[in-house]
């Protein structure tokens, strides 16, 4: 019977590979909201709850995205070195950008201290973190893409 | 990191197959193929059995240590 893994397409490097990533991202995210909760004891606020955590979150994610990408393991082997996998890549930004605007717009002018609450100076941090991500994880698809090209060019010739 | 594994390129090589079709064969990614034939991953069983079915070639041919055959002589 085959894993859920198995089914999406995934081979066994890049299975490994992503729970390998997981794993340290993970317990990186862990450290990273004790050491703020330690910080918000001490009285230091950096940013305004919720948005410290979503900020550490994303940037978690992010790293997540961008360190599977580099190891080739965001896309399953079958769609691998094919520009109909940069090609679907483009929606899922677009959607995501949508989303992040919908709620940048959701979060409005409240007055800080509200619970749940985003104040804009927290909204725009959270949205420039999102923002890098993103552009961060299109170059390296990029990269990644063409690097495989190459690889691939200088396969045939050998 | 392991040694290089030349002698999955030169199988390759005998059947006129590229990484990307002994990939596309086996059913795994190209980085795969070529990290386990630059010796940077170390493959399982089960596709060390798959990739030596894609190049008619059996375990010992592809993957048994050469310096364990020069001790062994």
């Amino acid at each position: 019977m085959k894993t859920k893994s198995e089914r999406q397409g995934f081979d066994e490097m890049q299975r490994r590979g992503r729970d390998r990533i997981g794993n340290q991202l993970f317990a990186l995210l862990y450290f990273l909201l004790m050491c703020n909760s330690l910080l918000h004891h001490y009285g230091v606020k950096w940013l305004e709850a919720p948005a410290d955590s979503m900020v550490l979150a994303t940037a978690c994610m992010g790293v997540y995205i961008i360190r599977l990408i580099m190891m080739g393991a965001y896309l399953p082997a079958r769609v691998q070195d094919t520009r109909k996998s940069l090609i679907a890549m483009i929606p899922v930004f677009i959607f995501a950008f949508i989303l992040a605007g919908f709620l940048a717009k959701m979060a409005g002018p409240r007055t800080p201290g509200d619970s749940g609450a985003l104040s804009a100076r927290d909204n725009s941090i959270l949205m420039i973190t999102l923002i890098v991500c993103w552009v961060v994880s299109i170059v390296v698809l990029a990269v990644k893409w063409r690097q495989s090209k190459r690889h691939s060019a200088e396969d045939e010739e050998d | 990191m392991q040694q290089k594994n030349l002698r999955i390129k030169a199988a390759r090589a005998a059947k006129d197959m590229s990484q990307q079709q002994l990939a596309e064969t086996v059913g795994v990614a190209r980085q795969t193929v070529n990290a386990v034939e630059k010796g940077d991953y170390n493959p399982t069983i089960k596709l060390c059995v798959a990739i030596c079915k894609a190049l008619d070639k059996t375990l010992d041919q592809l993957f048994w240590e050469e310096d364990t055959d020069e001790n062994q002589k």
